[in-house]
């Protein structure tokens, strides 16, 4: 993830909390991050907030940024911070109650899957969703989660082998 | 090759990431084991499923311009805190940093000079009560490097924040220094002492400030940082430069680019956290209307946090951008306010959730008092009216060019065209202005619009109606009674992306942002 020539235009800009920079930065970025939002929320508003707060905690702690080449890493921690914090918000409100799978079983392959995805704890979930439906590399997650890579391929692996288990239990209670 | 160090290996199989030998390996191993084979198949299979699912995951075209219109709306509503805006905000940085002697006497208040003094003794009084009490150490830990000597005199820590007191001395007495946060500053141990998972590339210091001293060869300051994650601990702080104060006195720094000086110092700074008082509260309440529930009071030795949401719900008042403040903090002995520089990286952190707007507003502690009960004192009500007006500016005609936005005349005094160009605005302020601040924009005929508010100034208005110029008193704002903010000058810079010159062709107006007080106070025990 290494910070691109426009992009270290941009970074300047940034840090002197230049918010229009910021927000044209996020804009050329939107698709990497609006997946990994929908992803983990599956709720437009809710990833909405999730842009929104993270643009405003950027801009606020600019100053807190160590290292320039860690600026991607950086926002990105601090987007799946927010993920994180409105996901928790919501189960909170949610009485705990296991998906029904015969009652609303989606009519989409597609849906299941990332159901399925959705069933996974946060650890195993965040890193299959920033390694596949984003494609950062086994070291950016591991700078973005602040684990050891080693880690990271753990969760990877223990991560695909309970979808696999959580997705095909689904198709064959659908069959 | 067992089956367990296949497993091991799948992902980076799949990836790619084997070299020849272990990829020969792991293939043999494949041929060899019908479930592993299996295994890796139906992995390739679901990783191909969610390469999908990502493709199929499109931005909805009105993400951005959303995310746009709900920042600008909450950074409007952020103005309470001057120093991350552009209003002031050059004066306010500059405080951080360096400070100004300029502000001059008005209305009755002491100079900033006297206040900022005042302001840095109470601080050493509040440390060294602290000491006292046992909720600081004192540290004195002295590191010399190039001629300079920088002692960290004191810290005070609690589940807040983290407070270190520094001074810094030049030996040759030549030159001021100060600590700049952002640079040539480092915990050795960051990870060990800071909880610095969440956010792993983070510097834990979050903010500094310039203390008065009374010896002029000696420069003061306050780093402050987060929370330490354990009770106790040390803190192994290494600086490889500071910032040279030299010839910056009264000059505008945040253009000026800061000098400094290389050095190395290192030190070990013993810290032992002190736990805050929490009292989960859950009081319902409303404002206007709009329901607000006050969730949570925090009294930590450095500061008192008052956690609190609010909803826009009001049906017959629907108020676009809605913010709502808390001015202060009643007790049986002491009444609280926010200041804007009193404390560190604490609060002003606002996020949205579910409709609900949440906020930490700080105050100074009241720790020492513990009291028993409460009142808490709303303070303003922010929100925006749209009214748009568009008024065209002609570069080839005489400045001023002046324009009347609901009977308030806007002014376009100078217009400098270059890289970037420069606008100098100016607004009227008299009874008859409706709104505390408009929502502007500059464009040019190909619709180009992106600006940077360089400076800006105005005056505050108290609620009797004494006038207060703002620059020289911004830092004083919580200290007035129901204060509105009025702009009435502005510098602006634009610039192109692609380059070329911005002319300006057309100042729009979205709309206005208006400030009430309505006197409203909550009672709250505290068990």
């Amino acid at each position: 993830m290494k910070t691109s020539k426009a992009g270290s235009i941009y970074l300047k800009r940034i840090k002197k909390q230049d918010m229009h920079a910021l927000l044209d930065w996020f804009e050329e970025r939107q698709s990497k991050f609006y997946k990994i939002g929908w992803s983990y929320l599956k709720d437009y508003h809710d990833v909405e907030d999730v842009f929104h707060n993270t643009v405003l905690k950027v801009h606020e702690n600019i100053g807190q940024l160590k290292q320039d080449h860690y600026f991607e890493t950086w926002v990105t921690s601090i987007f799946i911070n927010e993920c994180r914090a409105i996901y928790r918000r919501k189960n909170k409100q949610v009485v705990e109650s296991p998906p029904d799978m015969a009652d609303e079983r989606p009519i989409e392959h597609r849906l299941e899957l990332m159901e399925s995805l959705d069933q996974l704890d946060s650890q195993h979930k965040e890193v299959i969703l920033l390694k596949y439906i984003q494609g950062y590399s086994q070291k950016e997650i591991a700078d973005i989660i602040n684990v050891p890579v080693g880690t990271v391929k753990s969760r990877l692996y223990r991560g695909l082998t309970m979808l696999r288990k959580l997705f095909e239990g689904g198709e064959k209670h659908g069959v | 090759m067992e089956c367990k160090n296949a497993q091991d290996q799948m992902i980076d199989y799949l990836e790619g990431n084997l070299n020849e030998w272990e990829k020969k390996e792991f293939e043999l191993h494949m041929e060899e084991c019908a479930a592993c084979k299996e295994e890796l198949v139906k992995l390739k299979q679901l990783i191909t499923s969610l390469e999908e699912e990502s493709e199929a995951i499109h931005v909805p075209e009105s993400l951005m311009k959303n995310v746009r219109a709900s920042v600008a709306s909450t950074q409007w509503s952020k103005r309470k805190t001057v120093k991350r805006t552009a209003l002031l905000g050059a004066a306010a940085a500059l405080f951080l940093t360096v400070f100004v002697g300029t502000a001059i006497a008005t209305n009755g208040f002491a100079t900033f000079a006297d206040w900022w003094k005042d302001f840095g003794n109470k601080q050493e009084e509040q440390v060294e009560n602290f000491v006292q009490q046992g909720l600081g150490n004192k540290v004195n830990a002295v590191a010399e490097s190039t001629g300079i000597k920088i002692t960290i005199t004191n810290v005070v820590a609690d589940d807040m924040q983290t407070l270190v007191y520094y001074e810094i001395e030049d030996q040759k007495r030549e030159n001021e220094y100060l600590i700049d946060f952002s640079q040539g500053l480092k915990v050795d141990n960051q990870e060990e002492i800071f909880n610095s998972k969440d956010e792993p590339s983070y510097s834990p210091v979050s903010n500094h400030l310039r203390l008065h001293s009374e010896n002029t060869q000696i420069s003061k300051g306050r780093l402050g940082m987060g929370p330490l994650s354990k009770e106790e601990g040390t803190i192994r702080l290494s600086l490889n430069k500071i910032q040279s104060l030299d010839g910056t006195d009264g000059v505008d720094s945040s253009i000026r680019e800061p000098e400094y000086i290389e050095g190395d110092w290192h030190f070990e700074i013993p810290v032992k956290k002190h736990p805050a008082i929490i009292h989960d509260l859950n009081v319902e309440t409303e404002y206007e209307g709009n329901p607000v529930i006050i969730d949570k009071l925090t009294i930590a030795p450095t500061v008192t946090v008052l956690s609190y949401r609010y909803r826009n719900e009001n049906e017959e008042r629907k108020l676009d951008g809605l913010s709502i403040s808390i001015a202060g903090i009643e007790s049986k002995e002491n009444y609280v306010t926010g200041s804007t520089f009193d404390f560190a990286g604490v609060g002003g952190a606002t996020s949205i959730s579910n409709g609900w707007q949440e906020e930490n507003a700080t105050f100074e502690s009241l720790y020492f008092e513990n009291p028993s009960h409460v009142k808490v004192h709303f303070g303003k009500m922010e929100f925006n009216v749209k009214e748009k007006a568009d008024f065209p500016i002609d570069p080839s005609k005489p400045f001023p060019q002046i324009f009347t936005y609901l009977g308030t005349k806007i002014s376009i005094d100078k217009v400098e065209i270059g890289q970037p160009t420069l606008i100098t605005m100016s607004e009227e302020l008299n009874a008859n202005r409706v709104y505390q601040s408009i929502d502007y924009h500059f464009s040019d005929a190909e619709g180009h619009n992106k600006s940077t508010v360089i400076n800006a100034d105005g005056y505050i208005i108290d609620k009797n109606g004494k006038q207060y110029k703002a620059y020289e008193n911004f830092y004083r704002l919580h200290e007035l009674e129901e204060p509105i903010l009025y702009p009435t000058e502005h510098e602006i810079q634009i610039s192109r992306e692609d380059g070329e010159d911005f002319i300006p062709a057309k100042l729009s107006i979205d709309g206005y942002r208006m400030i009430e007080y309505n006197e409203k106070v909550v009672d709250i025990p505290l068990d």
